[in-house]
């Protein structure tokens, strides 16, 4: 019913083409579904939860520079101002700002033997005042917050006594579940109370595999250098604060100067800019791949069309229907993708363990396979169909003229 | 004879139209896509300073405690030193040139009331930083070598803030307000863009460089705030600025001019003296305590310069490559098959088959050329959508002579390789099987 034993003599007459073509399906497979796979990858790792109110956020710096500059009555003064600001939800004073590629961190511990045995976990420390979680939009699970009389402001390092963690560091310093009220080990002398835990909480370096432990203390450094965090009421919020906070702020005080004044998002649009890249390129790659193949896939089969257009017209006259026709030239094509897409899993197969023992990729999507498999008949039929609807227009008459 | 080829080829490309664009834009696009790519590696992992790149060594010291190293380096050794250590190998005369460094930045506060104060990022440096990194000077000079020792407020400016401070104008002499303190002009530089920064990699492979630069020696005076990264091992409580630089805090950085392999080792011995020499005062307690020299080259592959997605496309640019040739054989074959007639008449007009199967190379290599013409111009496209995409690599990203060269024998050589099979099997035609169907 379906010729296949013509096809295949046909196919075998052809042994060169249909080996090119073989070929050919077989790289853009793996091409296609390997960069398909990393696409996923990145898109996975832009959109992760950073636990923050990210488009409801901004933040910028203060430079401040003369000699007789009071830190702490200008940061009080500023914090007042942004706090009594319209459209302004909450305000605070950090020392690092989520997402933003740069801030301090430090190993911690669950037992001083951990400690002893330098056995600590990287964490990103986030200082800020009893504002500070609030101002994320960072949950809070267990615990509680800070208290403004818990606040301490230094030029120096501050005698912090608590802390509040990240649930994720929690489940890694004290796996037993008994993080809150428990004993924070800093290396040294330094220990601190664990009064709070939040649920999710992003940090600084999205690269770095404890990305999601992260240590919040009530201390604020006082420095030329301030960073601050305004969670505003709305998105319109957002665009005017960015236009005019600079303004204001120097209004208040001209000893200083403000720069990277940024929302959230485009903190984040910054951080991951080469992936964004990437997946861009990739596509692309994916698509102008599949495009070329397609093309000459139409080339081949209308090449070979022309080659046989008498013996078309030969079948044509002996009885063979136009859908006879049409069904051969794209049960070949379906023979050909079918070959090709054995040697292209293979061959993806055979890609992936190469990148994935260079590169430190993660763990292969195989559910992409039969994803590309599918793709890649309905791009053979597609470019099939026009060079074949060619094949069976050809006249029953044709048989019968000579040349 | 070529001429006729040529011609020949003219007329084929004429009467399969659409076949011969087929494949020109296939090996258009096979170009097109791994030049992009091709250009992007090949110009971060470009030598930024030829003449001196193997003379030039960025020095890092084992000075962690027991127990302790650096999990992002392959060798453990830390990127960066103390400042107690960048102070006491200064003293080493073996060198021909040496400098520490330090990135930092300034409030630039311009005289005129009505231009606003600016942050500006900066370094902090030795006199010979100049001479070593061969910086070009439009006007004076590096300062004087006593400031390395006796610091003074001065300063070295490029053309870029010589033109927003003073218009342009030589500015030796004159006064800038860094924040609170005023420093005297000795120098400007000319636009000074190494690419990638190799004598900062800590701080952005490819960002810009700095505007300003002080003297090292004003580090504990104006206490200069670090930009760059500040890595810790040790539990210290650093409460000022001058306990931070009495602490094993790692933040400052150091490169020598070794220009002999007999200078190198003298200054490794040296090292491996100074260390010993603080481990009697209890420093350098780890076991792997020592001292690495790298030069320019190999401390670009220590920061991975070149990123490892740019690995990845590479090798996806060349299997695009492959199916646009291997594309093209296919279409070749389609056209030169088409033509068996006319050959079968070539060949029985005596014609050779070698003359055949050249005639035919040359055909592919008419088209392998205007290819490779679209696959530069594609390139360039390439080139463009990579700039807007990574806002960072603009510098890097345009194709030289070496590239473009590269492109069209690429795209040459490609197709010739791919025609080889189709123009193999054409010339073998039996004439006789045309002529009698004839």
């Amino acid at each position: 019913m379906l010729e296949i034993k013509p096809i295949l003599s046909a196919l075998l007459r052809h042994k060169s083409s249909t080996l090119l073509i073989i070929l050919q399906i077989a790289i853009t497979f793996a091409v296609v579904v390997n960069s398909t796979s990393i696409i996923k990858e990145r898109i996975e790792l832009m959109s992760r939860d950073t636990g923050l109110v990210n488009d409801r956020l901004i933040t910028f710096n203060v430079n401040a520079f003369g000699e007789d500059y009071d830190h702490e009555s200008n940061l009080r003064a500023d914090l007042e101002l942004l706090r009594s600001l319209p459209g302004v939800v909450s305000a605070a004073p950090m020392n690092q700002i989520p997402l933003s590629g740069s801030g301090d961190s430090s190993g911690v511990a669950g037992s001083q033997e951990a400690v002893d045995n330098l056995e600590m976990t990287g964490t990103g420390m986030f200082h800020g005042d009893s504002h500070m979680i609030n101002t994320l939009g960072v949950k809070l699970a267990a615990g509680r917050l800070f208290t403004p009389e818990e606040i301490t402001y230094s030029r120096g390092r501050a005698d912090v006594k608590s802390v509040i963690i990240t649930q994720a560091l929690a489940d890694q310093i004290y796996p037993e579940g008994n993080a809150l009220g428990s004993t924070l080990f800093m290396g040294g002398d330094l220990k601190m109370t664990i009064v709070g835990i939040v649920e999710h909480m992003s940090g600084s370096w999205p690269s770095w595999s404890n990305f999601n432990y992260n240590v919040l203390t009530p201390f604020v450094p006082l420095r030329d250098f301030q960073r601050y965090l305004i969670q505003a009421e709305d998105q319109e919020t957002v665009t005017r604060l960015l236009g005019e906070v600079e303004k204001l702020l120097i209004d208040r005080n001209r000893q200083r100067v403000i720069t990277n004044v940024r929302s959230m998002d485009e903190l984040i649009e910054r951080i991951y800019a080469d992936d964004a890249a990437m997946t861009t390129i990739l596509w692309v790659v994916v698509i102008l791949l599949v495009l070329i193949t397609a093309l000459g896939i139409v080339g081949i089969v209308s090449f070979n069309v022309n080659q046989r257009v008498k013996q078309i017209g030969t079948r044509r006259a002996l009885g063979a229907t136009r859908m006879d026709i049409l069904r051969y030239f794209v049960t070949e094509n379906i023979l050909i993708t079918s070959l090709g897409l054995f040697v292209g899993i293979t061959l993806t197969i055979g890609f992936n363990v190469f990148l994935a023992e260079q590169f430190e990729m993660p763990e292969f999507n195989w559910n992409l396979i039969p994803v590309g498999v599918l793709i890649m008949f309905f791009i053979g039929i597609v470019s099939v169909w026009l060079p074949a609807r060619r094949a069976s227009k050809v006249s029953p008459a044709i048989a019968t003229q000579s040349i | 004879m070529l001429s006729y080829y040529l011609k020949l080829s003219w007329l084929s490309i004429k009467r399969t139209p659409i076949l011969t664009s087929l494949m020109i834009v296939a090996i258009g696009l096979g170009i097109g896509v791994s030049m992009t790519v091709l250009t992007v590696n090949y110009m971060m992992d470009k030598d930024p300073i030829p003449e001196k790149s193997h003379q030039l060594y960025h020095v890092q010291l084992f000075s962690y405690g027991k127990g302790h190293s650096n999990s992002q380096t392959e060798d453990a050794f830390p990127m960066q030193v103390t400042y107690p250590d960048a102070m006491n190998i200064h003293r080493s005369e073996v060198p021909l040139r040496k400098t520490r460094s330090l990135a930092t930045g300034f409030t630039v506060i311009p005289e005129s009331a009505d231009s606003p104060p600016f942050m500006q990022s900066a370094r902090a440096i030795d006199y010979q930083f100049f001479d070593m990194f061969n910086v070009p000077f439009i006007f004076g000079s590096t300062w004087n070598e006593q400031i390395d020792q006796s610091p003074r407020e001065v300063v070295v400016i490029d053309k870029e803030l010589n033109n927003r401070l003073f218009n342009g104008e030589n500015s030796v002499g004159k006064a800038v307000n860094l924040g609170s303190v005023r420093y005297t002009v000795v120098g400007v530089i000319d636009t000074w863009q190494p690419a990638p920064r190799f004598y900062d990699l800590n701080n952005g492979n490819f960002n810009e460089s700095e505007s300003i630069f002080v003297p090292f020696s004003l580090l504990p005076v104006h206490e200069l705030p670090s930009w760059g990264n500040n890595n810790g091992w040790k539990t210290e409580k650093i409460n000022n600025y001058q306990e931070k630089l009495a602490s094993e805090q790692m933040w400052n950085q150091y490169w020598v001019e070794l220009p002999t392999k007999e200078v190198k080792e003298e200054y490794q011995q040296w090292l491996e003296g100074y260390i010993s020499e603080q481990q009697k005062l209890g420093r350098f307690e780890n076991e792997k305590a020592g001292a690495s020299l790298k030069n320019v080259i190999q401390w670009m592959k220590v920061n991975q310069v070149v990123p490892s997605d740019n690995s990845i496309l590479v090798g996806l640019s060349f299997m695009f490559l492959a199916v646009c040739m291997i594309n093209t054989i296919g279409l070749l074959l389609a056209k030169f098959l088409r033509r068996a007639p006319e050959v079968g008449v070539r060949r029985a007009l005596g014609a050779s088959r070698s003359e055949i199967f050249i005639q035919h190379l040359v055909d592919v290599a008419f088209i392998g050329i205007l290819g490779g013409a679209l696959g530069l111009l594609l390139g360039q496209l390439g080139l463009l959508g990579v700039k807007t995409l990574y806002s960072s690599y603009s510098q890097l990203v345009h194709m030289d002579l070496t590239l473009i060269v590269l492109a069209i024998g690429i795209a040459l050589g490609s197709s010739v390789i791919a025609g080889m099979y189709p123009a193999w099997l054409i010339c073998r035609t039996n004439p006789s099987v045309y002529l009698k169907i004839q």
